[in-house]
């Protein structure tokens, strides 16, 4: 069974692609369809505000950024806490805690109740 | 953001719009269609309104769009028309954003582990081939379907009804590939691992497990066709898991790896996430290895129902009315599915159609005569076999699982 799983993992130790792609978000570049991500992703528009690229350079690695438009406007700021930490605790997102501050300040203050 | 965006959003949905009125003109210019949003429940948080999309995945038809990476498109009211829903028009819900396309000719099933005594390997031809084949007609429903609608609004992907489906699985009994393994009487769970995994090493990747009892059901099959056809990719080609009766998060999709354990898996898939407060749900199917005092696994699907037509919800005074649905559960059975018009207070049967097989939605009707001028309330509630029946308001709880509170349709007779 080890070679299913070597596979996949050998498959995602050249996920840079996904930090690749925040960056060409945050720079606005249109990307190729592939398998994983969609093109369509780059018209999300988050309104303007400071964090904002916080948010797109972290969130954006690992998820397209409908999710956080998606869960508006019901949650408050301990809610958008929650959140970050979840995404960091459970799902291991490599985010900084300065990053962590600022990106749950703009989610509440953007998209809170 | 400059005006270049608004516009290509625009089109994106003009193009979705024409695609899903009218299929045959979809490629031949969709500039001259009418711009179309697709038709949304007001229960539903707002933002869900400013990133819907009906949009077209590559080989399925246009479906909402909820989010992109992972995708999570969920079918339109329209869909359950249809007691089988189409492979095209079947809902698509991904965890992980690492979705690789499986050449089903190299396609390999690892089966093994600590509680496996003779651990294999099997290719498609030897899945479709070696074994006796079985089929089935199941629905396949998210744990969160009709998440968006709970109140008050939990975080999560916001599924309106339609992250669901039914289908006629064709595959293999687990148990036969089990027998295969040689497994252990110490074996008290079995894993599934798929090919799609995480954009980052340090996301856990979705792995999920079923006690042995419910792996051993007999119609407990691992799937290589869909209505007759191939699986889709997005709905798990080559082979996914269908265990009927329970939620979507065990039909595990792109199967790699089926391992017998002698200990509970421990991951966050298990341990954190899809579990429900310990005795809120009349569940009668346990997964007691994963138990804990205070939150259960969730297991099976709770006994629900949906009003399919009339969609437009206005109707013409004088004219016959026909209230159509569907119904289903955990596979005890539909026994009943009644209608109020007057907020619950009275009941009426409604005719049951053909039965599909026990793990199936089944096809409902009830005539309204000819309802007089003015605003009915129309509520459907579903009964099973074993006499458990949907509540008047979902029961919350902090994920938001199980919403089965009964259907209601407003209709405006004018």
């Amino acid at each position: 069974m080890s070679p299913q799983l070597s596979r996949k993992k050998a498959r995602r130790t050249s996920t840079h692609s996904a930090l690749l792609f925040a960056i060409m978000l945050a720079a606005g570049v249109l990307l190729q369809v592939t398998a994983s991500s969609h093109a369509d992703e780059t018209d999300i528009v988050l309104k303007d505000g400071k964090g904002r690229d916080a948010v797109v350079n972290n969130c954006g690695a690992c998820h397209s950024l409908d999710y956080v438009k998606m869960n508006s406007p019901f949650l408050d700021k301990a809610g958008w806490d929650g959140e970050v930490t979840k995404m960091i605790k459970a799902y291991g997102a490599p985010i900084d805690d300065a990053d962590a501050k600022e990106i749950s300040a703009y989610l509440a203050a953007n998209y809170g109740k | 953001m400059p005006s270049a965006e608004i516009d290509r959003r625009q089109l994106l949905r003009l193009s979705a719009g024409g695609a899903a009125a009218m299929p045959f003109l979809a490629s031949a210019g969709a500039s001259a269609l009418a711009s179309q949003a697709p038709p949304l429940d007001p229960r539903l948080p707002a933002g869900v309104a400013t990133e819907a999309l009906l949009e077209a995945l590559p080989g399925k038809a246009p479906l909402i769009k909820l989010a992109y990476r992972p995708p999570n498109y969920e079918a339109p009211l329209s869909v359950f028309k249809d007691t089988i829903t189409p492979n095209d028009q079947f809902f698509v819900r991904y965890h992980l954003s690492d979705i690789p396309n499986v050449n089903a000719a190299t396609w390999r099933l690892a089966v093994g582990g600590e509680g496996a005594s003779t651990p294999f390997e099997l290719g498609f031809e030897d899945l479709k081939m070696k074994y006796e084949p079985v089929e089935l007609v199941a629905v396949c429903q998210c744990s969160g379907n009709r998440r968006g609608l709970a109140e008050p609004h939990v975080a999560g992907v916001q599924w309106a009804v339609g992250a669901m489906g039914n289908a006629r699985w064709k595959g293999a009994r687990l148990k036969d590939i089990l027998d295969k393994a040689g497994l252990k009487s110490e074996a008290i769970e079995i894993a599934f691992d798929g090919a799609d995994g995480p954009a980052l090493d340090t996301t856990p990747d979705f792995v999920k497990s079923l006690p042995v009892w419910k792996a051993l059901d007999p119609d407990t099959i691992v799937a290589y066709e869909m209505n007759g056809e191939p699986l889709p990719h997005f709905n798990g080609f080559p082979a996914r898991l269908i265990a009927p009766g329970w939620t979507a998060t065990y039909w595990m999709k792109h199967l790699t790896r089926i391992e017998a354990r002698t200990k509970p898996l421990d991951n966050f898939w298990m341990k954190t996430a899809y579990r429900v407060p310990a005795r809120l749900f009349p569940s009668t199917q346990r997964f007691v290895s994963q138990e804990s005092p205070a939150t259960t696994p969730i297991t099976e699907i709770m006994v629900n129902s949906l009003i399919t037509s009339p969609i437009g919800a206005e109707v013409k005074v004088g004219e016959m009315l026909t209230i159509e649905g569907i119904a289903w559960d955990a596979g005890f059975g539909i026994a009943a599915v009644e209608i109020s018009q007057d907020g619950g207070k009275s009941w009426t049967s409604a005719e049951l159609g053909p039965e599909l097989g026990r793990y199936s939605f089944r096809s409902w009707q009830f005539s309204l005569g000819r309802p007089a001028k003015g605003n009915l309330e129309v509520l459907a509630k579903a009964t099973n076999a074993i006499g458990q029946s949907q509540p008047m308001k979902a029961l919350p709880n902090p994920a938001g699982y199980h919403h089965n509170a009964v259907a209601r349709l407003a209709i405006t007779v004018a």
